[in-house]
């Protein structure tokens, strides 16, 4: 870096205008804030006037000059390593630098506090008195945001590709492998998660692959096949159809099928189950009006079959953006978009849909209708943590937590071995959930499952077939989840044809997934670490990688991260225990946070102390996946009142979930702010649900609705010769 | 200061929903109303609206190895310098605000040469030299701003011209790219507004690029700030979107007219649903609706299109899988979109050869090692031959691409006459991330608008000048694009 000091304060101003003028870019609303919104107005936005220091005038006394005096050499706008930039205009400036990067100050308290910042390479050093000074100011003038809760914006999720594809499957009753989102377009990733609202956008290729598969999976559901024969229905010389199939969507109409007076009084038996279920909530008379439509539609065009139309109308209810979206609309809406506790039906969409990745089951759907679902979410969860579905935690969120869903992305390894990797985390998570365990498990349990496999990888003998078991581990050898094969080898490269280990790699892996920290990018124009894969190393990874931290820029950071990786140095490339590398004996000492290593049992004991740590960040990315949004900083107060509560309950995972599902995010939604004027009838006919049908499935006694209609709305068929269903059950 | 960018941003706003945009079409053309497009008279006016040009877009993942791609010319920089000339010395430094507002910031004339030779890497299309322009010269500046994430902001400033909003969480805010803008503006004219097809979907696990969603570094296309033109990388699906209605017999399910009535009835009631939707929803918040309604609006007006004369050559079969080799997966979506064009379902297409960071190994040329990993050679001779043999094979797809295109007749000229297919990338030298002297290729005559067989070096244009240009060429005429100062000069002659 050439010239720094004279550039500084010129650079200084630039960086400042730039930051100011971009972030009003982004605020700036289309149009007025929601009212009440408190996202809107954050202390230090453009305009608005900073509000007073709590501490009152303490940071250009105290904190100030300390940030200046220890932090700014190097996080100077010119340099700002990580992004951090911790040279101040004044305190505005300063609580301001969240509006950009909301876990700024986040991240430097978690410098500061664990003495990483400054580094070992700089000229001065705070005293632990400085530090308690910056750390206070931090805690009550920069951390703290609003004080309140919030939930967050409104949302709409789209259904994601799996739980698209799982969801119709369980509401048409597919079989367990029918997965009619195979070939759809990969879905976005927002935070690390693929249920992120912001990135699950819609395309007309979306919508494209949306009607093939409504298709497809209405023709699986109702055993249709164009192709064949029609299956319209025989009409007897009575002139009445009869009926030769049975499927569960034809269920709730079957007991009725001997009476065909009214064959559409019929299929709105069907529907009447069908709609609720799809939508996830009651649904209006009007609503089954219009669906009914398509039921007229089919008689027209493919006979009189009740498969046929009970087909159509599904293959219609799951095109509605009742079903492809999720988004929870305030039930007494007074258009000033404020925030609501959810109703017991969007509860339990939620809920299903954090430990399930599908729809609400029957069970979850009466108990929203008896409105006892959030009186009762403990047992609920625990339920819902013993039943199958709950398979998608492990696949979608440990898949993506660990990032071991993307294992099979690895070169160099069999395939076979990456799948029985990935099969060991993958029942040791699933350990975790069905036993309740502690979440520290992570961090230095004595067990692991194995098939003869993986025993094969890790010297033990006496285990056959492809089925894992439980095992304790040789705990001078393994123990916690960065000592399985998968993870070992995800955080290794390619060497010739073989793998070797990346200390780096490894020690940043750690560092974001198990204590969710996040590492800056290197800095530009530093060359990476030269490995030719294909040429046989001198002397020890470890070897090589100590002479590239001698590189001043590079020491810093790698400082922070490389004990973790050489801690691991035991593990090859494909989590083998080894004594030897390149037959030189392994050194896996280090020191971390002052804390001085020689053996894998000692370095796992000092992560073990750092349960605080991995709760937190545990915590924050299981938050960040129950609600699909990246954690806020109005998040705080929640996640704070989550951690205490999970540590005084023993840090089981049954405390995290339910902690987490009763935290104020996931229980609040923020409203709708209110259109322009004149669109009042239709919010208000939104809001207002008349309940005719609610599951689980059973059908009434009459085909009598419960409901009143708007009255007739615009004919979605208009114009297609359809004429309109006449209201069923008279 | 803190004012301009705010107009400079209202500004690109309207750009984007179609205000201030400037469609330089035939009058009567222009005034042909919405549902009497399609129709007979409308095709027969359609027909005389001649030629029509196309317009299809390479990207080639993670960057080139420069001096082996621009050729050797003594006083003609292909590298840039330590320092960018007229790059301010920060990099985060305004270069928004430090453009002028109009006319070309180029200073020094553009170096035209069209005896120039061919590069190694060009070695594979020596055959074609005389149908394409080697542009060099042209830098994406704004992936310079803010530190790291050089992938993402090589492939999301590419075609959007904007400084892309850092962030890996809720708040992705890009642009409109290019070739939708060119879509909204033109895509009713055909069957298909645009195709957006790539070769894969990008990284399903992990981080991207440090500080940048995933969604920067997986799309070139942009429909708007938040919402990227997602791609299709399966074959066999793009056969039965472009195609399908053309092939009945393909089709498993009920006939192509009972699916296309109900597809029909189906749409109108999901637009029903989603306009009472919409309208009680706040206008911040229905944005995902709207790309919803969208959706819907563009599915309708392709079922509207007449039933079209496509037929299909004989010998075009239903791809039933995605091939195992980057070369096998390039010829079928080539072959497709080419088809495409030439049966003029879409007249603008993007095509991803890979997304940034692109871990594609090339086994089938003796490179097991990932593209990505390679291209940081930090001066490896080795590294570099293979980064090389990489570029070099693109260059091959590439000439595979125009042969086809040359293959088609149309009149006494070919498919590649009446198009200008570009290849490019964000990156500038793979090694350096510079974002400068960035990859251009663009073959094709545009419809006679285009003078190929030189090399034309401009000094430090920005990428959007050639965007510019190009949607001029398809009938666009927008004042600016992104960051663009003006239109690119001699790309005519």
């Amino acid at each position: 870096m050439i010239g720094k000091t004279p550039y500084l304060a010129l650079a200084a101003g630039l960086l400042l205008g730039i930051v100011a003028g971009s972030r009003a870019l982004v605020a700036e609303p289309q149009s007025p804030a929601p009212a009440g919104s408190s996202s809107a107005v954050t202390p230090g936005t453009l305009g608005a006037p900073a509000p007073p220091s709590r501490a009152g005038g303490r940071f250009a006394n105290d904190a100030q000059p300390l940030f200046t005096k220890y932090c700014a050499t190097c996080h100077n706008p010119a340099d700002a390593p990580g992004d951090i930039v911790l040279e101040f205009k004044d305190e505005a400036d300063a609580q301001s630098r969240t509006t950009m990067d909301p876990e700024f100050w986040e991240r430097v308290t978690v410098e500061l506090s664990s003495k990483q910042m400054p580094p070992a390479r700089a000229e001065r050093y705070p005293t632990d008195q400085e530090r308690a000074v910056l750390l206070e100011w931090i805690e009550h003038n920069a951390r703290t945001p609003t004080g309140q809760p919030d939930p967050g914006p409104f949302m709409v999720h789209r259904l994601n590709n799996r739980e698209y594809a799982n969801t119709i499957r369980d509401l048409l009753y597919l079989p367990a492998d029918f997965d009619v989102a195979s070939d759809f377009p990969a879905d976005e990733r927002g935070d690390g998660f693929d249920n992120n609202a912001a990135t699950l956008t819609i395309s007309p290729l979306l919508i494209e692959h949306y009607l093939a598969a409504a298709e497809k999976a209405t023709v699986a559901a109702l055993g249709l096949d164009p192709q064949k024969a029609p299956p319209a229905a025989v009409t007897t010389p009575g002139g009445s159809p009869t009926f030769n199939s049975r499927n569960r969507l034809n269920e709730p109409s079957a007991r009725f099928r001997e009476d065909f007076a009214d064959r559409q009084g019929k299929i709105r038996l069907n529907v009447e189950v069908l709609a609720p279920r799809a939508f996830r909530r009651p649904v209006s008379k009007q609503e089954i009006d219009e669906l009914m439509k398509f039921a007229a539609l089919s008689f027209a065009h493919a006979g009189e079959s009740f498969d046929q139309a009970t087909g159509l109308v599904a293959r219609a209810a799951i095109m509605s953006p009742e079903f492809l979206f999720r988004m929870e609309r305030d039930p007494h809406p007074d258009g000033t978009g404020k925030v609501f506790e959810i109703t017991e039906y969007q509860l339990a969409s939620r809920l299903s849909y954090f430990l399930w990745s599908t729809m609400p089951d029957p069970a979850l759907f009466a108990a929203a209708k008896n409105g006892t679902l959030r009186a009762t979410l403990d047992t609920e969860i625990a339920r819902m943590l013993q039943d199958p579905r709950a398979i998608s935690l492990t696949k979608d969120f440990l898949g993506q937590w660990l990032e071991i869903r993307g294992l099979h992305e690895t070169t160099n390894a069999d395939p076979a071995l990456l799948t029985a990797m990935q099969g060991e985390t993958e029942h040791f998570f699933d350990y975790i959930v069905r036993n309740n365990r502690s979440i520290m498990d992570f961090l230095d349990a004595d067990y692991t499952f194995v098939n003869e496999r993986m025993a094969k990888l890790y010297g033990l003998t006496g285990i056959t077939g492809n089925d894992y078991q439980k095992v304790q581990v040789d705990p001078s050898q393994r123990g916690g989840i960065f000592t399985q094969a998968s993870v070992l080898t995800l955080t290794s490269k390619p060497l010739g044809t073989t793998r070797r280990t990346s200390p780096v790699v490894r020690g940043k892996w750690i560092l974001e997934n198990i204590f969710n920290q996040s590492i800056p990018p290197p800095p530009p124009n530093v060359p990476s670490l030269d490995i030719d894969p294909n040429k046989e190393l001198k002397g020890t990874v470890r070897q090589i990688f100590e002479q590239h931290r001698a590189d001043p820029t590079c020491a810093g950071c790698h400082a922070r991260m490389d004990p973790y990786g050489f801690a691991l140095e035991n593990y090859d490339g494909y989590g083998a225990w080894r004594q030897q590398d390149n037959h030189i004996d392994v050194d896996a000492s280090g020191e971390i946070n002052g804390k001085t290593f020689k053996t894998p049992v000692e370095f796992r004991r000092i992560l073990a102390e750092r349960k605080d740590d991995f709760r937190r960040g545990f915590i924050k990315k299981m938050v960040s996946y129950a609600l699909g949004r990246g954690i806020q900083r109005d998040d705080k107060p929640s996640l704070d009142a989550i951690e205490a509560a999970v540590k005084a309950e023993g840090d089981t995972i049954l405390s995290v979930m339910v902690n987490v599902v009763k935290s104020y995010p996931f229980q609040h939604a923020r409203g709708l702010k209110a259109a322009a004027p004149g669109s009042d009838e239709t919010t208000a006919a939104m809001a207002t649900y008349h309940p005719v049908f609610v599951p689980p499935p059973a059908p009434p006694a009459g085909a009598g609705t419960a409901g009143r209609g708007r009255g007739p709305g615009q004919n979605p068929l208009a114009g297609q010769g359809v004429v309109p269903v006449p209201p069923a059950g008279k | 200061m803190m004012r301009q960018p705010l107009a400079r941003r209202a500004f690109l706003r309207g750009i984007g929903k179609g205000a201030g945009v400037a469609i330089a079409l035939p009058l009567l053309e222009a005034m042909i109303p919405g549902s009497l497009i399609g129709s007979a008279e409308a095709a027969a006016r359609a027909a005389r609206v001649a030629p029509r040009n196309r317009l299809v877009l390479l990207y080639y993942p993670n960057g080139i190895h420069t001096p082996n791609w621009y050729p050797t010319i003594p006083g003609v920089a292909t590298v840039a310098p330590t320092r960018n000339p007229g790059a301010p010395p920060n990099p985060s430094a305004p270069v928004i605000d430090a453009q002028p507002d109009a006319a070309t910031t180029t200073t020094i004339a553009p170096y035209v040469n069209a005896e120039y030779p061919l590069s190694p890497a060009l070695q594979p299309l020596a055959r074609h030299r005389q149908d394409f322009l080697l542009l060099g010269g042209l830098n994406v500046p704004l992936a310079k701003l803010d530190q790291a994430g050089d992938h993402a902001k090589a492939l999301s400033c590419y075609l959007t011209g904007v400084h892309i909003k850092k962030t890996a969480t809720d708040d992705i805010q890009s642009g409109i790219s290019m070739d939708q803008v060119i879509a909204n503006a033109i895509g009713d004219q055909t069957r298909f507004p645009s195709l957006e097809l790539g070769l894969d979907y990008g990284r399903m696990e992990g981080g991207c690029d440090p500080g940048y969603a995933c969604i920067y570094s997986n799309n070139v296309s942009w429909k708007n700030e938040t919402t990227p033109a997602i791609k299709e990388v399966n074959p066999r699906i793009v056969f039965d979107r472009l195609f399908g209605h053309a092939r009945q017999s393909d089709h498993q399910g009920e006939s192509r007219d009972m699916q296309e009535t109900y597809n029909r009835s189906i749409l109108d009631y999901t637009r029903d649903s989603l306009s009472r939707i919409t309208k009680s929803l706040g206008v911040n918040d229905r944005l995902r609706v709207d790309e919803y309604l969208t959706a819907i609006r563009e599915l309708e007006r392709r079922l509207d299109a007449p039933p079209s004369d496509i037929e299909l050559p004989p010998d075009v079969t239903r791809p039933t899988r995605v091939p195992d080799t980057f070369k096998e997966h390039f010829e079928l979506m080539a072959d497709l979109q080419i088809l495409a064009i030439r049966q003029d379902v879409t007249r603008v297409s993007t095509f991803m050869l890979g997304v940034e960071q692109s871990r594609r190994t090339y086994n089938e040329i003796g490179i097991p090692e990932e593209h990505h990993g390679l291209t940081h050679h930090a001066g490896n001779e080795e590294k570099i031959a293979k980064v090389c043999k990489i570029d070099a094979y693109c260059a091959e797809q590439f000439a595979y691409f125009l042969d086809k295109m040359k293959v088609v007749k149309e009149g006494e000229q070919t498919l590649l006459d009446n198009s200008m297919v570009l290849l490019g990338n964000g990156n500038g030298d793979a090694a350096r991330h510079d974002h400068y002297n960035c990859m251009t290729l663009l073959a094709g005559r545009g419809g006679g608008t285009l003078s190929p067989g030189r090399y034309i070096k401009y000094d430090n244009v920005v990428m959007s000048n050639l965007w510019l240009s190009l949607m001029d060429r398809m009938g666009v005429e927008v004042e600016r694009h992104g960051d663009s100062t003006g239109r690119l000069p001699l790309l005519k002659v």
